[in-house]
């Protein structure tokens, strides 16, 4: 015999989708972390490179497709400076870069906003919704899953905006 | 200053806990690379803490050689972590893709593959088995650079002469990137049939090849159906039993050899 009562039916469905929500959330901050990390070790090796004694700011461009959450790259980019002396007391900087495509076969050129819908559509049920997608991991994936929005073709290159990269580091030496 | 690639650091870092590297390539396509990388990696395996690559970027096969097709690697702080099967961390660019084909030009192919070396964490070992794809272009010379520890390559021909062309010019490159060839596969060499050693394949002289360009480990392996219905069954392994396993343990006791010189 069904026991459960309405409400109490609806208070574990909000239960259910609060820890969906909360592991989904887990898998977006984990991959930033990785990169947060080669993003520290990378500037620490640059300074090394450099001869200088204190990086002072880390300017990251983060190119949209890769999806990555500025803030959450930027928490751990502090919380992970704290192994290297020479980056300790940087301040790490985070800047969207967007992304651009130019369709090799049309020329036809577009932002990310006009397949955004579509990858969400893809790989989260809705255009509405995101989530976890494997070109937030690999970006040069796009090519497997968008087509060019003028006329379908897969052969389109990602001319700005592909992932993430260290535009400029002030140090003192 | 100019912009600088956070991933190149990451990688140099990560490589550094793997003890070798071990390419698996040819030049030509279909001549068996990514079975033996599998069987290369598995026999490893036995001994050590091991990781099979697959860098194949059109066309990865890797996942489903090991029955990992409906598999997507874990998180963590410090990267993807591989799937594990056999004894085997596997990484591929299939675990993504599923069956979408992967139209990638070659600028592309370099920063999927050098995306792939910076977020896998294989945590250490002592050897990583890098599945090649066919060509001398982009997979290989990006590979070449970013695996940045001690290695060597394993390069793999069948017996005919077109084949051996195709490798030849492999060897040539990867001579020339300063890669030793540690061994020679004949894949396919023969069947047989009765006690009997029949040439399907052609009957080209990959010994010769060898000798020309002072490759001093050549290693025959027949046609062999254990190998084809282990990869079917998915049970890989049944690889154990196959000649295939018997043979390459040549390359796996050379490869031993120069893990434990580094020890």
């Amino acid at each position: 015999m069904l026991s459960v009562s309405l409400p109490t039916c609806i208070l574990e469905l909000n239960i259910y989708f609060l820890w969906y929500e909360v592991y989904v959330g887990v898998m977006f901050v984990l991959h930033e972390w990785s990169i947060a990390e080669s993003i520290v070790v990378s500037s620490a090796k640059i300074a090394a490179e450099q001869g200088a004694s204190k990086v002072v700011k880390v300017y990251v461009k983060v190119g949209e497709l890769s999806q990555l959450e500025l803030e959450i790259l930027k928490s751990a980019a502090n919380e992970l400076k704290r192994e290297y002396d020479v980056v300790r007391d940087a301040e790490f900087v985070f800047e969207v870069e967007e992304a651009r495509f130019k369709c090799l076969n049309c020329g036809y050129s577009w932002g990310f906003s006009e397949v955004k819908r579509k990858i969400n559509e893809i790989f989260c049920g809705s255009p509405d919704r995101e989530c976890d997608n494997p070109i937030h991991y690999v970006p040069d994936l796009v090519n497997s899953f968008i087509r060019c929005p003028k006329c379908g073709s897969p052969d389109f290159e990602v001319v700005t905006g592909r992932g993430v990269y260290i535009a400029k580091i002030d140090f003192v030496k | 200053m100019e912009k600088y690639d956070p991933r190149d650091a990451i990688i140099e870092e990560k490589f550094r806990k793997i003890k070798f590297s071990v390419l698996v390539g040819s030049g030509k396509g279909g001549v068996g690379k990514s079975t033996i990388a599998s069987i290369l990696a598995l026999s490893l395996s036995r001994k050590f803490s091991v990781g099979l690559l697959d860098l194949d970027v059109h066309g990865p096969v890797i996942p489903e050689i090991f029955g990992l097709e409906n598999v997507e690697p874990k998180e963590s702080k410090k990267g993807l972590i591989p799937p594990e099967k056999y004894g085997v961390k596997v990484m591929s660019l299939g675990f993504f893709t599923e069956k979408e084909p992967i139209p990638m030009r070659g600028n592309a192919k370099t920063d999927a593959i050098k995306e792939i070396l910076a977020i896998t964490n294989w945590g250490p070992l002592d050897f990583l088995v890098v599945d090649l794809p066919p060509g001398t272009g982009d997979e290989t010379l990006t590979s070449v650079k970013y695996v940045t520890n001690s290695k060597g390559a394993v390069l793999v021909t069948i017996p005919s002469k077109i084949s051996l062309s195709v490798v030849e010019r492999a060897i040539r490159l990867f001579r020339e990137l300063n890669v030793s060839i540690l061994a020679l596969i004949n894949n396919m060499a023969y069947y047989s049939l009765g006690g009997e050693k029949i040439s399907i394949l052609g009957e080209a002289h990959v010994e010769e090849l060898a000798r020309k360009y002072g490759i001093d480990e050549v290693v025959e392996i027949p046609i062999d159906p254990k190998v084809s219905k282990a990869i079917e069954s998915g049970s890989l392994e049944l690889i154990f039993q196959s000649e295939a396993y018997v043979k390459t343990g040549k390359i796996v006791e050379k490869l031993e050899k120069l893990v434990e010189k580094q020890s």
